[in-house]
């Protein structure tokens, strides 16, 4: 229906929820028709309310101020802004870059683990060469060569990888593809480079430590694998740990501005200090728990006491740690991002919402509004219009909100607008003829005004100077980076013809809503109910969570591999201790629970290291989120970690069974003959 | 006096038609050519020979953690060819102490850990072998070390442990193979005083491999072998 009428029209085409079709919902969405066709039904040939065009000048700028000096009649604005859509994207980027530092920290700790293997496997070769003349420097630079190898070999089958899952991704992850309609695939060759770059330096970087170890030792303890003991070195690091574990806590409890621009600092320092205290406790656990274990549990503390003693199987706990904290992550900031959208939405006193509204004249809002309030079943009271429009305030990006500050404030809990001295800060926008605005305190931080600046706020080409009366936080409402200004100075000053309706109804929300958009159809406007904003919103929310999900997957899968790797280097260390064993009578069974019982235990501390640092982790993932501009309180619940926890402990466990084949082929007497 | 399972038996190892055959690559190597010998309770007797002789070997078939190529080698009348790999496991728990050149001390476990190691692993209560865990410290003269891991003591002091480890079951047999070998001279001559003792006070069968005469003659036999067959017996 439009202009009165209904009007009968075949579909020809579906497109994806995206482009003009972005805010399409199954009760309000748009269709494109030949300008003509509704040209001609309205009577209007020949005008047009909108006028897309590609700039003639070098740049847009030039070529929309030309535009706008020769037509006085017309304003010509970008039909997009760049910095917007940076905005709106950068939160999905930022997460997915904060998520890739636990892949790559994985990663990392895994390729330090496969170079300590292939370094462990040929300590005998590495020696005999160094015996033979060769320096240090030229095994060393054999093995960077090699490490260099490895980067060019795996980034390669990682880009024709990660290709190849990017084009199924695209191919099957396309919306409409039962309709036929797939997004073509987009792939920009500069990222190969990249890709293959950062291969090469990040295998050759996390080899860094075994190559320098490789050679490190007197010739004659690499050939018989003596290792001398590290006391001082391990207190050391213990020390180094609980300085940075502690620092960060102490950063982010008592200075929580300060910790929230350091705070992907604080994470890293963190996680390094709960990597480097952790083997110190597990020390000490384990000390205290053998001896009472052995008469009843032996294999199980036989376990324990290899896990406490071996460097390799530490380094599954590390593996294993990184990723799980991964999950505690992805999983704090999605339970927390629904409850936080629950908690806003119910702090909202309203139960319909019409948004997307395109009326461009008085007498059209007018009688809009007049049909709710003569409608029975609507608050009238409680109606209240609001309209966010996009501009600029010195030359910077700026999002203005409109609304009405005699009933914003009571409209939404969720916002305290209350400032320190108890007044409430949208008192001052009630007097249109000042110009007042209140900003967000991440408008505030990222332009930097204070209360008292002035700000020359351009909307639709319009200037027009506002005082700052109020800096307030936020949250998470809207763009949570907006400028405050009464609704009627965005209408009458800068001629802004869309808004939102928001109003209580004391009938079911949904009936009405379906009735309603019937009428608000004719308008562009979208009827949703309070649920069905808030339900679009956690969905919205769950993509992000998916995606971050997708990533914590990838670095426990990831981790499951280099817990193998570990497992295989540890076994290799030890293959003469288990030689021992069976030499004095240990049966397969007793070989496999060992083994087992490692990496079982391996999954169960590193989960026992992240439920104790969980709380804090929490924290600190609330306040990178802050930093990157998604303020939000995280909290850490164990009852949603647990079934993650589960399945970790299940897939880590099966990823030991490789080994448990492989050790059946242990040859004792080889074992035992060499020193 | 201890008693032995075996002290009512003729012999206590008995050697017959005693053949092994390894595989270099593709080609068939016969280490062990058809020994036979016997050893009786009680004795202790020492193998020498040069290097590639088949020693070793033929003390890891006497140990049963290698098996035969052809012959038998019968333990207190057991033929270890015939027996099943968990009958084997269980014999060398308790029937076998192994001693090998480089100590093989589990680095992660103490000196009473090491040494109660074939309790733990058999299932044995472990607070009944306490007494006979401080008998072997004080045989070995490390009650001071009990709570020691491998890496803090001498190479004769892990050899010690290594020889406690052996007899806390209180075995027929102990099979050393080159216990001094990597050992200096005093550290040597303690060892071998503590396994001559042991032969006596326990009566314990025991067969050494050995590259030195000295010791060899601590012994009451020496079988010296060359190429795989037994040359003498002294």
């Amino acid at each position: 229906m439009f202009a009165g009428e209904t009007h009968k029209l075949d579909i020809v085409g579906i497109a994806s929820n995206q482009g003009v079709f972005y805010g399409d919902t199954n009760r309000g969405f748009e269709v494109v028709v030949p300008h003509e066709y509704v040209a001609g039904t309205l009577g209007v040939e020949g005008l047009y309310n909108h006028v897309v065009a590609v700039k003639s000048g070098d740049t847009l700028e030039t070529s929309l101020n030309h535009f706008n000096e020769a037509n006085q009649e017309y304003r010509g604005i970008p039909l997009y802004n760049e910095d917007l859509v940076a905005s709106m994207v950068s939160q999905q980027v930022n997460a997915l870059l904060f998520m890739l530092v636990f892949i790559v920290l994985v990663s990392g700790v895994i390729i330090y683990g496969a170079f300590k293997l292939i370094v462990t496997e040929r300590r005998r070769v590495i020696g005999t060469f160094l015996s033979q003349g060769a320096t240090k420097g030229t095994i060393r630079r054999i093995l960077f060569l090699e490490s260099f190898v490895y980067g060019v070999i795996g980034g390669g089958l990682g880009i024709a990888l990660g290709i190849g899952i990017l084009y199924f991704l695209n191919d099957y992850g396309s919306p409409l593809r039962a309709y036929g309609m797939v997004e073509p695939f987009r792939f920009e060759g500069i990222l190969i480079l990249y890709a293959m770059l950062f291969s090469i330096g990040f295998a050759m970087v996390s080899a860094l430590f075994p190559v320098y170890r490789s050679a490190r030792r007197e010739v004659k303890n690499i050939i018989l694998d003596i290792r001398e003991a590290h006391k001082r070195k391990r207190f050391v690091s213990f020390a180094v740990g609980l300085v940075l574990l502690s620092g960060s806590a102490i950063l982010s409890y008592a200075y929580p501005s300060m910790a929230v621009n350091l705070a992907p600092l604080l994470m890293m320092a963190a996680i390094v200090g709960v990597l480097m205290i952790y083997p110190h406790v597990m020390n000490v656990l384990v000390s205290l728990l053998f001896r009472r274990l052995l008469p009843y549990l032996r294999m199980t503390a036989l376990s324990m006491q290899n896990v406490r003693t071996s460097s390799a199987l530490r380094g599954n706990i590390s593996v294993i740690v990184i990723a799980a904290i991964s999950v505690v992550t992805v999983v704090s900031l999605s339970s927390s991002m629904v409850r936080i959208v629950t908690d806003a939405f119910d702090s909202m006193r309203f139960d319909i919402y019409v948004s997307n509204i395109q009326a461009n004249d008085f007498e059209s809002r007018s009688a809009m509004l007049q049909r709710l309030r003569d409608d029975e079943r609507i608050v009238s009271k409680s109606i209240m219009e609001t309209t966010m429009e996009e501009g600029s305030v010195n030359g910077e990006f700026a999002v203005a909100e409109g609304i009405d500050p005699a009933l914003f404030d009571d409209f939404t809990a969720y916002i305290d607008f209350i400032n320190k001295d108890g007044d409430n800060m949208l008192e001052p926008l009630k007097a249109t003829e000042e110009r007042n605005t209140v900003i967000a305190t991440t408008t505030a931080k990222r332009l930097g005004l204070d209360v008292g600046s002035a700000v020359d706020l351009d909307i639709n080409g319009i200037v027009k100077t506002y005082n700052v009366t109020g800096i307030v936080d936020v949250r998470l409402w809207n763009t949570r980076d907006m400028f405050f200004v009464n609704l009627q100075n965005l209408r009458e000053d800068h001629h802004v013809d869309h808004g939102r309706i928001y109003f209580d109804t004391n009938e079911d929300p949904d009936t009405l809503a379906s009735e309603l958009q019937d009428y608000f159809r004719r308008f562009g406007g979208i009827v949703q109910t309070r649920d069905e904003t808030r339900d679009i919103n956690i969905e919205n929310n769950h993509q992000l969570s998916r995606m971050l999900s997708a990533f914590s997957l990838f670095a426990i899968v990831i981790g499951s591999f280099g817990a193998l790797n570990n497992m295989f280097i540890s076994y290799l260390q030890r293959k003469r201790d288990f030689a021992v064993l069976e030499s004095l009578g240990t049966h397969k069974g007793q070989r496999n629970r060992i083994l087992l019982g490692e990496s079982l235990f391996c999954v169960v501390f590193a989960m026992l290291v992240v439920m104790l640092y969980g709380t804090f982790h929490a924290r600190l993932v609330g306040q990178v989120a802050s930093f990157i501009l998604l303020p939000m309180d995280i909290r850490f619940s164990f009852m949603e970690m647990l079934p993650f926890l589960l399945a970790s402990i299940v897939i880590y466990t099966f990823a030991t069974l490789p080994l448990l084949s492989k050790t059946k082929k242990l040859n004792v007497i080889e074992e035992m003959k060499m020193e | 006096m201890i008693q032995k399972t075996n002290d009512h038996l003729e012999h206590c190892i008995k050697v017959e038609g005693l053949k092994k055959t390894f595989l270099n690559g593709t080609v068939p190597v016969e280490v062990l050519k058809g020994l036979d010998f016997t050893i009786a309770p009680g004795e202790f007797v020492s193998i020498m020979g040069p290097s590639g002789s088949g020693k070793s070997t033929l003390l890891y078939l006497l140990g049963a953690l290698d098996t035969s190529s052809e012959g038998a080698v019968l333990l207190n009348g057991k033929n270890l060819g015939s027996m099943k790999a968990r009958e084997k496991r269980v014999l060398r728990r308790r029937e076998l102490g192994f001693v090998f050149q480089f100590y093989n001390l589990v680095p992660n476990l103490t000196v009473e850990e090491n040494i109660l190691l074939p309790i733990i692993l058999d299932g044995k209560p472990i607070k009944k072998y306490k007494k006979r865990l401080e008998e072997l410290l004080h045989i070995i003269g490390m009650e001071d070390r009990r709570t020691h891991t491998p890496k803090k003591l001498s190479g004769g002091q892990q050899q010690r442990v290594a020889v406690a480890r052996a007899l806390i079951f209180n075995p027929d047999v102990l099979l050393l193979d080159e216990p001094t070998g990597n050992l200096d001279s005093t550290n040597s001559e303690s060892l071998m005083k503590l396994i001559v003792d042991i032969n006596r006070t326990f009566k314990t069968t025991v067969v050494q491999v050995t590259h030195s005469d000295k010791f060899a003659a601590w012994g009451h036999r020496i079988i010296h072998l060359e190429d795989g067959l037994l040359q003498k017996q002294a």
